[in-house]
């Protein structure tokens, strides 16, 4: 997250997002014809940090747009393409036998985000990276499928009951396979804890039998894809993920065009709660990426209480990210003494289903009040500099601790159901 | 997965009658005009290029090997034999590969 948090000059961003564009008939040729090599070097910098270099060079050639650059910056683009193409390959590859093996054992899956992305939607395998492969398994098979990955190598992050972990997450923790494979199994969309009423049943009721990557397994609708990426993009990774997530529902959007539903899409939204995320979402995908929404989808997924600035503010923070942590500008908001200290000790004394993956070794042992000194020592080191800057009324520190408070009031209005 | 070449191995009882099928454990993306093939099954990745990589594009055709013979032959200076020796032994690899078969 850091390393994202540079400020990105705006004539890089705006080459860079007209690159990204999946309508390239729409776009400003001056835009990228004007661009120095500086504004090149800037951008595929910004497009490292995006983790969406492979994108940019398929886009740019596939428009013919390569021969343009400067030598070397075309050279470093192709290498660092290449490089992660091969990488995301192999992680393709050995999705592709788990999920052979997966089927053949008899466990529904229904891959989720990057695997999905990758194999189906993309113009080309491999152009999509991603840390892990993350499946749905039917609440039903999980413990099932938990005890076939430990009997095939897969070794979970820490010690986990199936029946502790649902109480709190929707997803298990990491599973460390063969040949460097991290799964994360699913049973919903988002924890439990979160206010909105994902209908796990009618996800794979809509889903449909298909292909990927050599295997037979079911493929999630468009609709719901959709609305599963509309929620990662704004709600949540905290708008923390970059232009990545957007690019994702850009290019759904695209290769979808033709037979997404979109009243289903409204009416699944309205009854999963999710409706001011679609909106967000759906709206900057089409501002940024001239991802093709209909105009009447997105009126109609408004809701009294939208602010036209909210746009601006998830723009601001995807383009250029605030350095300040969420919860410390929680706690610097304006907000009652009483408010201050209460958001304080959540911060110090998170509950133990954060715990346990952030500290896996010492959360469950006896020794767990170990942890929190831990943690106490991290959430200080994290941000001492910041908490000091903001005392001493550093202005930039508290502009970025400001468009932090925005976000986190982003994520609350998304919280506020319909 | 490991990027290691793999042993030649010629293959002796293709015709012009025979089909290609790739196989569903490989999974290839064209890169910079080179196709790239990761077999699953071998875990090793394998480079086409030029001649290669139009022999794959075209088994992705479903053609003959006598209609592939036929297409190369209209798109390259080349002779009718030295091409469809050279056709078996890029077919021989890519079979001992297990990323194609006989269909």
């Amino acid at each position: 997250l850091n390393d994202f948090q540079k400020l990105a000059p705006a004539d890089s961003m705006q080459v860079l997002l007209e690159c990204l564009s999946v309508d390239e008939a729409a776009g400003d040729p001056s835009v990228l014809a004007g661009a120095c090599p500086p504004v090149w070097r800037s951008v595929v910098e910004i497009a490292e940090r995006h983790r969406i270099v492979p994108l940019l060079y398929e886009q740019l050639s596939a428009r013919r747009q390569v021969e343009g650059l400067p030598p070397e910056i075309a050279q470093d683009l192709q290498r660092q393409s290449r490089s992660a193409i091969l990488d995301n390959l192999a992680i393709l590859a050995n999705a592709g036998l788990l999920l052979k093996d997966l089927s053949r054992v008899g466990i529904a899956v229904l891959p989720l985000k990057g695997i999905l992305l990758a194999g189906k939607v993309y113009p080309k395998l491999g152009i999509r990276g991603m840390g892990d492969v993350d499946l749905l398994i039917p609440r039903t098979q999980l413990s099932e499928a938990v005890e076939w990955l430990r009997a095939n190598g897969f070794v979970p992050r820490y010690p986990f009951t199936i029946e502790q972990e649902c109480l709190t997450m929707h997803h298990l923790p990491p599973l460390y396979g063969p040949r460097g494979m991290v799964l994360e199994l699913h049973w919903t969309l988002v924890p439990p804890s979160a206010p909105f009423s994902i209908d796990v049943e009618s996800i794979w009721q809509k889903a449909g039998a298909g292909d990927l990557l050599g295997a037979s397994c079911r493929i999630m609708s468009a609709e719901d894809l959709l609305l599963h990426l509309c929620l990662h993009a704004t709600y949540l990774e905290y708008l923390s993920s970059g232009l990545r997530p957007f690019c994702d529902l850009a290019w759904v959007l695209k290769a979808y065009r033709e037979t997404i539903d979109w009243s289903g899409l409204v009416e699944t939204s309205t009854r999963w709660g999710v409706r001011r995320s679609a909106w967000l979402a759906l709206n900057l995908a089409e501002r940024l990426l001239r991802a093709p929404v209909p105009e009447g989808v997105i009126r109609g997924l408004m809701t009294a209480d939208t602010e036209p600035e909210m746009i601006d503010w998830t723009a601001q923070q995807l383009l250029n990210p605030s350095s300040s942590g969420g919860k410390l500008a929680a706690v610097f908001a304006p907000n009652a003494p009483r408010q201050r200290v209460w958001l304080f000790s959540t911060q110090i004394f998170p509950p133990p289903h954060e715990m346990r993956p952030a500290y896996p070794d010492l959360a469950r042992s006896a020794l767990w009040p170990l942890a929190y000194l831990k943690h106490l020592g991290v959430v200080l080191r994290r941000n001492w500099r910041s908490a000091w800057s903001l005392l001493t009324g550093d202005a930039q520190a508290r502009a970025d601790a400001e468009q932090r408070q925005r976000i986190n009031r982003l994520v609350e209005w998304q919280e506020a159901g319909q | 997965v490991n990027r290691k070449p793999h042993p030649k191995k010629e293959t002796t009882d293709l015709a012009f009658e025979s089909k290609l099928k790739i196989n569903g454990n490989a999974l290839h993306v064209e890169l910079d005009g080179e196709i790239v093939i990761l077999g699953l099954e071998t875990e090793q990745y394998y480079g086409l290029t030029d001649v290669g990589a139009r022999i794959w594009a075209l088994m992705q055709e479903n053609s003959t090997l006598g209609e592939m013979h036929q297409t190369l032959l209209d798109e390259y200076d080349v002779p009718p034999g030295v091409l469809w020796q050279d056709m078996l032994s890029v077919i021989s690899e890519l079979v001992e590969a297990r990323l194609i078969a006989l269909d």
